[in-house]
Order: structure tokens, then C-alpha cells, then sequence
């Protein structure tokens, strides 16, 4: 029997485990930067670019496929069709991302959010997906994003036509403390008392997509997922067995592209509002037809060569969206997205006039006019409302 | 003083202020949200935000508690923003769970380990609570002032979970209840 008291064991465990706190020296760093000091060197992002390491030889070989094959987007389902589409205001604030695997219900892009049958729901939910899968053996995050752990993003519960038993999908990702996450590893499994058993691994996480959404109806399983290019896909499996999935893959909407979109940016006011400089947005407003998709945080550096850029941060000072991941945005004709830029509370350079902006996918859309001095200064990911923040 | 040197003046002190006290911070964030990458983030997002109304901190009387109530108020704030939908695995569990990150790389003792582990399973502000009070041996009154609550309910907070870690071990208190307790009652 131990001879210490509750009390004094509880201090000795806080004392122990308080060794284990990060190393300040990169704090500090990032904070002089960020306020009192902004020519320091910019140490190493904490946050870095979610999607500018997705690059690779195997989305060009999808898209190849999709262009040959000529996929058809099953419009009676998707929320964006004529049916799902109401008269709300392009950029209403309503019908924002409630979270990660639950975005698909939601957008914007001038219609209403629509909520598909049997869609995400969270593993553990009464009625839903057992919340103890054993994941993949292939999953391993120590490899795939070293520093990572393991999550189910989200869930969903499927009964098929001409099946006896549910199956469940589930959409695991490895995710760092800071939010980076690695590419989506999607599932299938059977109920095997009180957990579930593995049949299938439907996405594998080298496909390089990370899922928006999963789903079904009476004849398939549905995944909806961002592509290697920031496409959005829509994978249908269909099975009898539950074992072995015919597979059938379609383009919902394609990554925007500078073609798409006229860009400005404009002064905003804050929702956490503070003693420093106002917050600019950097507005995205669809003048094409058809539907385009944006996710994650676009480029801005400063375009008088100084290297001044702008941090991606999912939640600086100004607060952010409450997501942990960016939420992916679909834009219609006439829609208007952003992101928000904070301005550094007093910013070690002086402001240049212009500004350079690129995508999250990395390709430019050019040189604009902004009087916002970039040094020390933050870049939200982009959202469904022309203000840049919730 | 001229406008900019006051400006200076402030500078300087919140730059030997985040040298001084930054280490300090980090470790009530890491106790806070049990992660590394979470109590950077947290006293980094804190820091910054205080910046422009550095005065304000500096008139406070202990200017480490003004920052460190804002660090707190930021945590719990963070806690009720975040995704309620995704599930993160937990290996010693060996299964999903919705919990806050409870990951232990130490090799103590079987019931200090399951004291830290159930120290995960509280509610932010029992945790935050515990902190203050055993960590940075607060009183009562001051943990009440950093949760802006009654000191009745920081007693019950650190009361239920005193009980709750309580189960996880045999203490030298156990059959008289402690001092703490029996003072709740």
C-alpha cells in the first residue's frame, strides 16, 4: 500500500508528466515573430501546407480513366442537382462545415443542404458503426505521417440490396497535433458480435484521397473524396457478398482552377475582433458555369520580391472556422468564397501594394492590388462565405 | 515618453516576459491538453492575441496569472469548438474513442500511470481545476477567480475528481477521506 497521500500523488504525477512539456526555445521564436520581432527568421511552420505534398503519378492516371471513360455525375443524388437547389443567397453564412467527414450535407454554393439517406455518422452513435474496428494491418502511421495517430474521420452503416447483413465503412486517417492529416484509408466491415470484422479496404490510403464523405443508398456503398488534385470524386461500390466490390468511379466537381474565378482582395471586420490592423479577405467568385471545388489555404506572398507570405493557420487570433481539418467548397456560377489574412499586430514591414495569390492546388491567379503588409501576418483555410471566417 | 518609446518599452517587457515565462506556460498547456503540438499551439495563440493589449497585462497585479487565465480561457474555449465527429484510436484502450489524447510514452509505476490516464478522462474544467489547484497549488479562491465560477463549485469540481482518481490506487488517506475532502463536505 502506498504511504502518500491522493493529493501528493496527484502533485507528483502532474510534476512528472510537466517534464514532458514541449521545449519553449521554438515558442519563443514564433511568437517574437508573430509580434514584437517580425524579421526573425521564420522557423519551420508548425502547420505546414496540407495538400502542396499531394503530387504524384497515380491521380494522373485516374484522371486518364475518367477522361476515357466518361463518367456521368448521378445528379438525383448529389446536393448540388436541380432538386437539391433552393433560391438562398449565394453567400448566405448559413450551411457551414460542421466538422470533419460531415461536409458533404452542407454546402452552400447557392443551394440548400441537403442530407442524403444513411449518411456519415460517428462511430459509437446509438444505431450506427461499433466504434472498435481493428484498423487495416496495411494502416501504419508511423510511415504514412511520423508523429501521427490514428482516427476515424467518419462512419457510416449500409445495408444493401440483397444482403443479410449490415456492413460498415469507416474512414481512417493518421493526423498530427497540428492538424496535418494523411490521406484517407476507407474500409468495409461486418458485424462480428459486439465488433466488427474486416472484409475489404475499399480506399487505400496510397490512392493519395481524402474522403469527404461516405454513404450509400440501397445498391452501393459511397465514397466522396478530395482527390490528389483537389478534384472531388465520388466512388460507388457495389457487392453481393460483402467480400468482393465492383467499383465505379465519377468527377462530382473538378479543383477550380484561376480560369474559373475572378479574385480580390478586401478589408473585413474580425468575429474575434482585437487591437491590431482590420483583416483582409481574399475573396474567390465563380464567373463560369457548372460546379468547382476549393479546399485548404491559398498562397500569399508579397509580389515586391521580399519573400513576406502569409502562414496558414486553422485557428490564429482571429479564431478560425473550429474545423480540424479545411472544409472543402463547392462554388457555383456567381458564388463568392474566401479566406481570411491577418495582419501581424504590428507587422516589421511596410505594406507593398500587391500581393501574390495562388490556390491550394498551387496554381497562380496572379498579381493583385492589397495594402497589407504580409510579415508575421496569418492566412485562414478557405470557407463558404465571402468574409473568410465564421 | 514619446508614443514609440512607450511602444519599445511595452515590446521589451513582453519580450523578456514570453523568454521568462514561456517554459512555465508550456507546461501547464501540456498538462491542459496532454499533447505537445496542442500546448504550443495554445500558449503560442495566447501569446499573440495578448500582444496588442500588453498594458493591459502589465497593469494586472500578477501578470503571470492575467496570462495564464487567458491560456486557460483559450483551452476551454478550443475544447468547445472542436469537431465533435472525429475519433481518435487509442492504443493502450485498443479501441476509438472520442476522449481527449490520454497517450502515455512514460514507464511509471502502474498507479501514477493510471492516475495521468484517468486525469485524461476528466472534463476539461474538473482537469483545469486540478491543475491549478495541485500543479500550481492554487487556492480555492484563485482557481475560482482563473475559472470565473464560485469557489463552491471549484470544491465540488476537485471533488468529484479526487473521487474519480481515487479508484485508481490505495492512498495513505484511504478509510478518513483527505483533508481536501472532508473539508468539501
Amino acid at each position: 500500500m502506498s504511504k502518500r497521500t491522493l493529493p501528493d500523488e496527484l502533485r507528483s504525477v502532474l510534476l512528472a508528466h510537466a517534464l514532458h512539456a514541449p521545449d519553449p526555445d521554438d515558442t519563443v521564436h514564433r511568437v517574437l515573430a508573430a509580434t514584437v520581432a517580425p524579421q526573425l527568421p521564420r522557423p519551420a511552420a508548425r502547420r505546414p501546407r496540407r495538400f502542396s505534398v499531394l503530387t504524384g503519378s497515380a491521380a494522373a492516371v485516374l484522371v486518364a480513366v475518367l477522361a476515357g471513360v466518361g463518367f456521368v455525375v448521378d445528379q438525383s443524388w448529389h446536393p448540388n442537382s436541380d432538386a437539391a437547389k433552393s433560391n438562398s443567397a449565394a453567400q448566405s453564412n448559413e450551411g457551414q462545415s460542421n466538422g470533419i467527414g460531415h461536409n458533404f450535407p452542407t454546402q452552400q454554393a447557392g443551394g440548400r443542404a441537403v442530407t442524403p439517406p444513411r449518411a456519415n455518422i460517428a462511430p459509437g452513435e446509438a444505431g450506427g458503426a461499433p466504434a472498435n474496428p481493428v484498423p487495416p494491418s496495411e494502416l501504419n502511421c508511423a510511415r504514412l505521417l511520423p508523429g501521427s495517430r490514428l482516427a476515424i474521420g467518419s462512419a457510416a452503416k449500409a445495408r444493401l440490396a440483397g444482403m443479410n447483413q449490415d456492413l460498415y465503412l469507416y474512414d481512417f486517417r493518421c493526423v498530427k497535433p497540428d492538424g496535418t492529416r494523411s490521406a484517407s484509408t476507407v474500409a468495409a466491415y461486418v458485424r462480428a458480435g459486439s465488433a466488427v470484422q474486416l472484409r475489404a479496404v475499399l480506399v487505400s490510403a496510397s490512392f493519395g484521397g481524402k474522403v469527404d464523405f461516405l454513404g450509400s443508398d440501397d445498391h452501393r456503398l459511397v465514397v466522396q473524396l478530395l482527390s490528389r488534385q483537389q478534384d472531388l470524386i465520388r466512388q460507388d461500390y457495389t457487392t453481393t457478398d460483402g467480400v468482393h466490390f465492383s467499383e465505379d468511379t465519377a468527377v462530382v466537381a473538378a479543383a477550380c482552377t484561376p480560369a474559373d474565378l475572378t479574385t480580390q482582395i478586401v478589408r473585413v471586420d474580425s468575429a474575434s475582433p482585437t487591437d491590431g490592423e482590420r483583416p483582409y479577405a481574399v475573396q474567390f467568385t465563380k464567373h463560369s458555369g457548372g460546379i468547382c471545388v476549393l479546399s485548404g489555404f491559398p498562397s500569399v506572398t508579397a509580389a515586391d520580391g521580399s519573400a513576406a507570405s502569409a502562414v496558414p493557420t486553422l485557428r490564429g487570433a482571429a479564431g478560425g472556422t473550429g474545423a480540424r481539418v479545411p472544409e472543402i467548397v463547392e462554388l457555383a456560377q456567381g458564388t463568392t468564397v474566401a479566406a481570411m489574412i491577418e495582419p501581424a499586430a504590428r507587422p516589421g514591414c511596410a505594406p507593398g501594394g500587391t500581393v501574390a495569390v495562388s490556390l491550394p492546388s498551387g496554381r497562380s491567379v496572379g498579381v493583385l492590388p492589397a495594402d497589407v503588409a504580409l510579415c508575421g501576418a496569418q492566412v485562414h483555410p478557405i470557407v463558404a462565405n465571402a468574409r473568410g471566417s465564421d | 515618453m514619446s508614443v514609440a518609446g512607450s511602444r519599445s518599452a511595452t515590446d521589451e517587457q513582453f519580450t523578456e516576459f514570453v523568454r521568462t515565462h514561456t517554459a512555465a506556460l508550456l507546461r501547464t498547456g501540456y498538462l491542459l491538453t496532454r499533447d505537445a503540438g496542442n500546448a504550443e499551439e495554445l500558449v503560442q495563440d495566447t501569446l499573440v492575441w495578448l500582444y496588442p493589449r500588453w498594458t493591459q497585462v502589465l497593469e494586472a497585479d500578477h501578470p503571470l496569472a492575467y496570462v495564464r487565465k487567458a491560456v486557460v480561457n483559450r483551452f476551454l474555449a478550443a475544447r468547445r469548438r472542436m469537431s465533435s465527429t472525429e475519433v481518435r484510436y487509442d492504443p493502450t484502450l485498443e479501441r476509438f474513442t472520442d476522449q481527449p489524447d490520454r497517450r502515455d510514452e512514460t514507464a511509471e509505476v502502474d498507479e501514477r500511470l493510471a492516475i495521468w490516464q484517468e486525469l485524461g478522462e476528466l472534463s476539461e474544467r474538473q482537469r483545469t481545476a486540478i491543475v491549478l489547484r495541485f500543479f500550481h497549488d492554487l487556492p480555492d479562491d484563485e482557481v475560482a477567480q482563473v475559472l470565473d465560477c464560485r469557489v463552491g463549485t471549484v470544491r465540488s469540481l476537485i471533488s468529484r475528481s479526487l473521487n474519480a482518481l481515487r479508484r485508481k490506487g490505495k492512498f495513505a488517506d484511504d478509510g478518513v477521506g483527505s483533508a481536501y475532502l472532508r473539508n468539501v463536505r
